[in-house]
């Protein structure tokens, strides 16, 4: 039986059933750390991705000795917060080997993924987990969404593409498992919805049948005695269902089951995150207590505007990030990939010019059309800059939000013209806790986006058994 | 043999050859060509036979010293490819080798050793022969998850909600290529949909109010405290009162249950709840559970419609020893002015020792607001009474759901699973509606639900079984429909007979007929058109303002409309290609010209008078996905011709040539038709593609971004439509240029044969599949190419009606 309560404090994750008895946003009570971890704010990693490349004259640093004092005119909009910043050029991906015609179907797929789709199975998707999932699958654990997949445009597609491709390649850049390209939501109303909303699952109560949940409920990091909503109790039977089915499937469609059974899983350790977040939480407002998380001294929580009706890409841009960043503030959730575009390609019409992303990228030194990807480049940097500004301006602590996050903000592609994936564009802003040093142009990297990649997720904490896809190292540029 | 319409055109047999000259440049598509390949009724040893005498020898002479048992370059050893039975399953092997000698990367330019154009062509071939070889399989089977559009109707169907309840889903689109994987955003919406769904549906058959105490207002010590949303219970010690207000939905009698426990006092006397209704006490509770097994009371009355006040005021709130006077004993109920101030009073008198008390939860039941919906008494096709428990009433009513939801039979277990979820609710005291509710939950939320799966339910003994009728149902139903089977569907599933191909054959022409296969082109014909990336096509608005979300709307109905009228008339395919009709409204005509005739938003069919127009190739929705958002693309829609109807993929350009679009530039507009095409053919590398791609592409230049005819281009040079195909085939007006397409009948069949069967099998047709295609293109072609032939042959076919399981 739902109650609906009128209360805007208590906000719940719609869908899971479960309510945030929130102070959450009041309070924000941070969870504790992985043990032996530190104690200590949590950091968070944003992703934003832009495809297609850029004009690299109008966007490298050329004179480190006037750096940044004199900045390349793409990069004109990061200035106000450039000494948050670290540019870092000459980091290549993975080489695309016998891919090497479906450059735009791997720009985005191999961005934080570092690796290259599986050339024999190509109508189906088959990568590697990108690091955003990695990181979520880690530090996600500790707050009520693992992550967050943002985008302007869906992410759906049908058929297959460039060397045989799947089209979801084109498309998506989060992948869950190597086989699990995950959605994407466009809808600023529907993050919205799924991270604030009023709706609440009837709780188990003493007494109640028990259900052998011992196989899938014990790994989660809150199993055992707790109680549990009739909805993880139901979703428990279901598995036992999906269980007889499996035995009726070929392999692959095993696979697709395991899928299934390891998305209701991830749900279910997600409520018991929510559980243990909200036992956090009442125990910081009883005030018996004094966690460190009340003790900390913060901003209040952005205001977010849904815009309803037609919005520019600019616009719908700036209020994802704001999710982002309210996401980030009241630890929602510490990893969002936000896709601002795809390598489909969108045009600008804010920008004066009709003229399709994708069609200028192919400049041939073209001027004119070179001109029009440098404008396209500041103006996703504009927004970039606009996201990376607000969380400066959050207190946390003894610093800012924009100090306890590392924004990593790229394209897959160097430059359009030439489907080139060396030297792709890339800048970090935030210093990840302390963790890296930024005001700088690093224009040589010593590794590469694997390198890169796996030198992020260290700095959160995720245990890797190995660098992430080409990687071999952590890439020591960072610090 | 392909078949020609128009036999006037020059010998076709000099445009084969010649394309398959280009081809051969280029790594096109072989089949489109044909090289002659060794002779169908080859048998498996004839081929072997072939190989020996006709390619081992290509392979000595010019790969074995690269790809050999000394060097392996690229980790090839062509001599370990060559014996026996790998040279079958290393056909994908095979084909890539095939491709690369087709494309001329291989033998690599350097080597001056290079094989003639025939025996290239006689290696390709013997490739393209070797599918006859790969055994009959039909692929894997795939179970596949409902996609928005079919999840969205099939909770339409199976309980009577607007679609509109999945409009917050990803959205997604089946096909080659499918993927099935259930992300957690995905099932976190799915559990939030099946829970507004049946909040919706479902009214509780009783009315039921529940409150931790905590979340009440209460007096304690003369001081308010208002009632948290979080709270839980309320601890009250000494005069205290909790204050709840109850909309009671209709007359009736109802029942107050309170969750309680009381300290334990000296007294023998236990604490005694009071509870009043608007101030008139009705009853009291005594509480004598002790502090950790707190325990519910209850109490009845009768309330009429409307809002009451109720309150629950601890009686005796001190304890007072046996010497008390019989006054302080009085339930509290004879005392008017129990209030706490009155409390107060007596404590005047009183020894200060007080009671405590714990009100954990405070519980209204009473009739429900209403009668049960229609949906609801649907679903509901039991109800518990004197002799039906409400286990056995749940039961039926799982077994019923289940049925359709499953759309087949549930098996005992799935029941006795549904079942233990009824329990879970039923096991703390839910009412019947809302236990049954979670029931129904779970069966929305299962993958028996969400996915087509298979109901064999064969113990995986051997290699390929035949799926059952009940999936082959539920296949038919989401093909053509996108939603789950009918009644007429599901009886056959049940009486077995469904399998059969005359059987299947008359379901499809009748689910063609039906309104509800529309849902065939948004599934599978738009996005073989391209129309699925129409309503979000950048487009200059300045230069092409009445580019509209309602034209882009008409734009897409009328290829929806065209597909439906080709597929309902069961007309000849070629109709796709050329046809002397369409559907139109008023904006839309315009495009057309024909807005004297043709006025409103109603779309209609239009017979058409101009030859140039009617088809795809000519339709506004096609020419607009083709173009750039502000000009035409000759390449790009050269291009879409060759792919999306005639089958073939070219390669991507080079990486060290400037790319397509480069020559669509304002400076090669200039140039006419001729000079355009010689500066493809200058370079050998473009050459092969552009010969075909320009001047098919050229020759829809008459047609401008939205589709409107024009005589001059943006640059303001008059267009000139003449163009020349490989093999001196000209032509002078788009008409001429559909109808050379239209003459290629047999690769357009193909080509959609193929595009239908990969949609239909989830993945990209391999081996078998491709000999299946080449069957049923023969098949349909033999028939007069009539669209529904194709359709049924697709249905009855060997890996439509079985699946591989793969150990």
């Amino acid at each position: 039986m739902h109650r609906h309560w009128h209360i805007s404090r208590r906000t719940c994750l719609r869908g899971l059933g479960v309510a945030l008895a929130l102070p959450l946003l009041e309070t924000m009570g941070w969870a504790d750390p992985p043990k032996g971890g530190v104690a200590s704010l949590p950091i968070r990693l944003g992703f934003m991705y832009m495809p297609l490349g850029v004009n690299t004259k109008q966007f490298w640093p050329t004179d480190a000795k006037t750096y940044p004092v004199t900045l390349p005119p793409s990069l004109e909009p990061l200035r106000p917060v450039i000494d948050q910043c670290l540019l870092l050029e000459g980091v290549d991906n993975v080489d695309h080997g016998p891919l090497g015609n479906a450059a735009h179907a791997l720009e985005l797929s191999t961005w934080l993924t570092a690796t290259l789709p599986s050339v024999t199975k190509r109508d189906s998707i088959n990568i590697a987990v990108s690091a955003d999932q990695l990181a979520a699958q880690h530090i996600g654990l500790y707050t009520p969404l693992p992550s967050l997949e943002l985008a302007t445009q869906g992410n759906s597609a049908s058929g297959t593409g460039q060397e045989g491709l799947n089209n979801m390649y084109y498309t998506t850049g989060s992948f869950g498992t190597p086989t699990q390209p995950l959605p994407v939501e466009t809808s600023p109303a529907n993050v919205y919805k799924r991270l604030f909303s009023s709706r609440q699952s009837t709780p188990r109560k003493r007494g109640a049948p028990t259900v052998d949940t011992a196989t899938f409920a014990s790994t989660g990091p809150a199993a055992g005695g707790e109680e549990q909503t009739l909805d993880r109790s139901m979703l428990d039977l279901v598995m036992e269902e999906a269980k007889g089915l499996r035995a009726r499937v070929s392999l692959d469609d095993q696979h697709r089951l395991d899928d299934y059974l390891e998305t209701v899983h991830a749900l279910e350790t997600r409520v018991a995150a929510i559980e243990r977040q909200q036992a956090e939480a009442a125990k910081a407002a009883k005030g018996g207590s004094s966690r460190r998380a009340n003790d900390i001294k913060r901003s209040d929580p952005i205001e977010v505007t849904i815009p309803s009706g037609n919005v520019s890409w600019s616009e719908h841009v700036k209020v994802m990030g704001d999710l982002m960043i309210l996401a980030f503030q009241a630890d929602l959730t510490r990893v969002c990939t936000l896709i601002s575009s795809h390598p489909q390609g969108i045009n600008y019409p804010e920008l004066g010019f009709s003229d399709g992303h994708h069609d200028v990228s192919h400049h041939d030194a073209d001027q004119v059309k070179l001109t029009k990807v440098a404008q396209i480049d500041k103006f996703n940097l504009e927004q970039f800059a606009y996201i990376i500004t607000k969380m400066k301006g959050l207190r946390e602590g003894p610093g800012t939000l924009l100090d306890n996050s590392i924004m990593l903000w790229g394209s897959g592609q160097e430059d359009g013209s030439n489907h080139s994936n060396r030297r792709l564009p890339t800048i970090i802003a935030g210093k990840g806790g302390g963790t890296i040093r930024t005001g700088r142009h690093v224009p040589k990297a010593s590794g590469n986006q694997g390198d890169l990649l796996t030198a992020i997720l260290a700095r959160v904490g995720v245990p890797l058994e190995r660098p992430i896809g080409i990687g071999t190292k952590l890439l020591p540029d960072l610090s | 043999m392909p078949i020609w319409i128009f036999l006037h055109l020059p010998p076709q047999r000099a445009w084969a050859a010649a394309g398959r000259l280009a081809l051969l440049a280029l790594g096109l598509s072989i089949r489109l060509v044909g090289a002659e390949p060794p002779a169908t009724d080859m048998t498996p040893a004839q081929l072997t036979t072939a190989f020996q005498q006709q390619v081992v020898p290509l392979i000595n002479t010019y790969c074995i010293a690269c790809h050999g048992p000394e060097k392996h370059k690229g980790d090839l050893n062509l001599k370990a490819l060559a014996s026996g039975s790998a040279i079958l399953t290393e056909r994908a092997t095979w084909k890539a080798c095939a491709a690369k000698v087709l494309a001329r990367v291989m033998p690599p330019d350097q080597e001056k050793h290079q094989p003639a154009d025939d025996e290239r062509n006689q290696l390709i071939a013997w490739v393209t022969s070797l599918k006859r070889l790969a055994p009959k399989d039909p692929g894997p089977g795939i179970i596949r998850r409902l996609s928005r559009s079919e999840y969205a109707n099939t909770l339409h169907d199976l309980l009577g909600v607007d679609p509109k309840v999945a409009a917050d889903l990803p959205g997604d689109t089946v096909g080659e290529g499918y993927n099935s994987t259930i992300a957690p955003l995905l099932m976190e919406k799915y559990l939030l949909i099946a829970d507004d769904v049946l909040d919706q549906l479902i009214k509780p058959d009783q009315m039921l109010l529940k409150w931790n105490a905590g979340q009440l207002d209460a007096i304690v010590e003369r001081m308010v405290q208002e009632g948290k949303p979080d709270g839980a219970e309320r601890r009250f010690a000494g005069p205290s009162e909790l204050m709840a207000v109850i909309p009671a939905p209709a007359d009736g009698t109802y029942t107050i249950r309170i969750r309680a426990s009381a300290e334990r006092t000296t007294s023998k006397e236990p604490a005694r709840l009071a509870i009043r209704i608007d101030g008139q006490v009705i009853g009291e509770l005594k509480i004598t559970a002790p502090s950790k097994y707190p325990a519910v009371s209850s109490i009845t009355c009768k309330l009429g419609v409307g809002k009451v006040h109720l309150s629950v005021l601890l009686a005796n709130p001190f304890i007072e020893d046996s010497s008390a006077s019989s006054a302080a004993k009085a339930p509290a109920g004879a005392q008017p002015a129990a209030k706490p101030g009155t409390a107060a009073a007596v404590s005047k008198t009183a020894p200060a020792a007080v009671r405590t008390v714990t009100i954990e939860s405070v519980e209204i039941a009473g009739p429900p607001a209403g009668l049960p919906s229609e949906a609801q008494r649907r679903l509901f096709i039991a109800l518990p009474g004197k002799d039906l428990s409400k286990r056995e009433a749940a039961k039926r009513i799982a077994v019923s759901f289940a049925r359709r939801a499953f759309r087949r039979p549930p098996t005992a277990d799935e029941i006795g699973l549904l079942l233990k979820v009824f329990d879970l609710a039923d096991g703390q005291d839910e009412v019947f509606s809302e236990s049954v509710k979670l029931m129904l939950k779970a069966v929305l939320v299962s993958p028996e639900f969400l996915f087509l799966t298979p109901d064999d339910g064969t113990t995986l003994t051997g290699d390929i079984v035949a799926i059952g009728d009940y999936q082959l149902a539920a296949r038919l139903s989401y093909l053509f429909w996108a939603t789950m089977p009918d009644e007429e569907l599901s009886a056959l599933a049940a009486a077995g007979t469904l399998h059969q191909p005359a059987v299947i054959a008359q379901q499809v022409r009748r689910l063609v007929a039906d309104p509800r296969a529309h849902a065939l082109f948004d599934s599978f014909g738009a996005p073989w058109l391209g129309l699925d990336k129409l309503e979000d096509a950048p487009f200059d608005e300045k230069k092409f303002p009445q580019m509209t979300k309602d034209l882009r709307k008409a734009m897409f109905a009328e290829a929806a409309l065209v597909f439906d009228d080709i597929m309902r008339d069961n007309r000849s395919i070629i109709a796709f290609i050329d046809s002397d009709f369409t559907y139109l409204n008023g904006p839309l005509a315009r495009l057309y010209g024909l807005e004297a005739e043709v006025k409103g938003p109603q779309m209609r069919k239009v017979q058409l008078a101009d030859g140039n127009r009617g088809g795809v190739l000519t339709m506004p929705g096609v020419l607009a996905v083709t173009s750039l958002p502000n000009r035409t693309s000759p390449v790009k829609r050269g291009r879409w011709v060759l792919e999306q109807i005639l089958g073939q993929t070219p390669p991507p350009p080079p990486m060290n040539v400037p790319p397509l679009e480069k020559q669509d530039t304002s400076e090669n507009a200039v140039l006419n038709l001729r000079q355009r095409t010689e500066r493809h053919r200058a370079d050998p590398a473009c050459a092969g593609c552009h010969r075909l791609l320009d001047p098919i592409g050229f020759g829809l230049e008459n047609f401008d971004p939205l589709g409107r005819w024009r005589e001059k281009d943006d640059t303001g040079v008059a267009v000139d439509p003449v163009g020349e195909l490989p093999g001196h085939i000209t032509f002078r007006t788009p008409q001429d240029l559909k109808r050379i397409i239209a003459g290629r009948a047999d690769d357009f069949c193909h080509t959609l044969v193929t595009k239908f069967l990969a949609y239909t099998l989830c993945h990209h047709l391999e081996d078998y599949d491709e000999v299946v295609a080449d069957e049923i293109s023969a098949a349909v072609a033999k028939g007069g190419y009539h669209f529904q032939d194709l359709l049924i042959q697709v249905a009855t076919s060997y890996p439509f009606l079985n699946r591989h399981i793969t150990h």
